[in-house]
């Protein structure tokens, strides 16, 4: 307490506000980042993030409080891998990754499996599929 | 406004940009400021200065993005080198206080 007073009293009066965009960008990316997770977002949100170029976003909502925040992840799983296993290292990574870089304590990352990736499955294939 | 109003703002404006400058990993980045308009961003894009209050005192809005770091450890050095530099020059006691907004992070993948 004595030490994050002084801390404090040297840094001087202010808050820090970290923007929703900066968090979703993070929690895409750790995301990404687990072994079975083939793409993040809907069809819509990806054909949107090709023109908006939004990329590392889609798929991603977020909410930011001052100490904590929540996300939801919509995405695509690779066929063959444990839906659940995957969801869990991506909730586990997603909360560590916003932990370490942002300092905000991660409530609740809500994860929404909407479709399945097969091999050889052509994009447009699944988007029309989607669809 | 009165000039010396906005000399001083301007001042501000100027020490932060100059902090910014020098904290590797850190940088100014324009964003939209609710009700903003000239002379509140001070020719210094990314900052936005308030005031003053019934006492004098300024409030700042640092808008940056952070590239190579944890935020916490960017923000941190941040505020220390800011309120420094406003020591330095003699404006910290007219500055209430400062607040950052992290808009945008630049990550390597």
């Amino acid at each position: 307490m004595a030490e994050a007073m002084e801390r404090l009293q040297e840094q001087g009066p202010g808050r820090t506000i970290i923007s929703d965009a900066v968090v979703a960008k993070i929690a895409g990316i750790a995301a990404r980042e687990v072994p079975g997770v083939h793409e993040l977002g809907g069809a819509a949100e990806r054909a949107l993030a090709r023109i908006t170029g939004a990329g590392r976003t889609t798929g991603v909502g977020v909410e930011v409080g001052e100490e904590e925040a929540a996300v939801d992840i919509n995405m695509i799983v690779d066929y063959g891998q444990s839906i659940p296993d995957v969801a869990n290292q991506v909730r586990k990574n997603v909360m560590n990754q916003i932990e370490s870089f942002t300092g905000l304590r991660v409530k609740e990352v809500n994860i929404a499996v909407n479709d399945l990736f097969f091999p050889g499955e052509r994009a447009e294939e699944r988007e029309e599929r989607a669809a | 406004m009165p000039p010396d109003i906005l000399n001083e703002k301007k001042s501000i404006a100027l020490a932060v940009e100059f902090v910014v400058d020098r904290v590797k990993g850190v940088s100014l980045i324009q964003a939209n400021v609710v009700g903003a308009s000239y002379p509140l961003t001070l020719g210094v894009p990314g900052v936005a200065v308030f005031g003053p209050d019934r006492e004098g005192r300024f409030e700042a809005d640092v808008h940056i993005a952070v590239a190579g770091m944890k935020i916490p450890e960017a923000t941190d050095t941040l505020r220390s080198e800011l309120w420094k530099e406003f020591r330095n020059r003699g404006i910290a006691d007219r500055v209430k206080n400062v607040d950052i907004y992290v808009e945008d992070l630049m990550m390597a993948v």
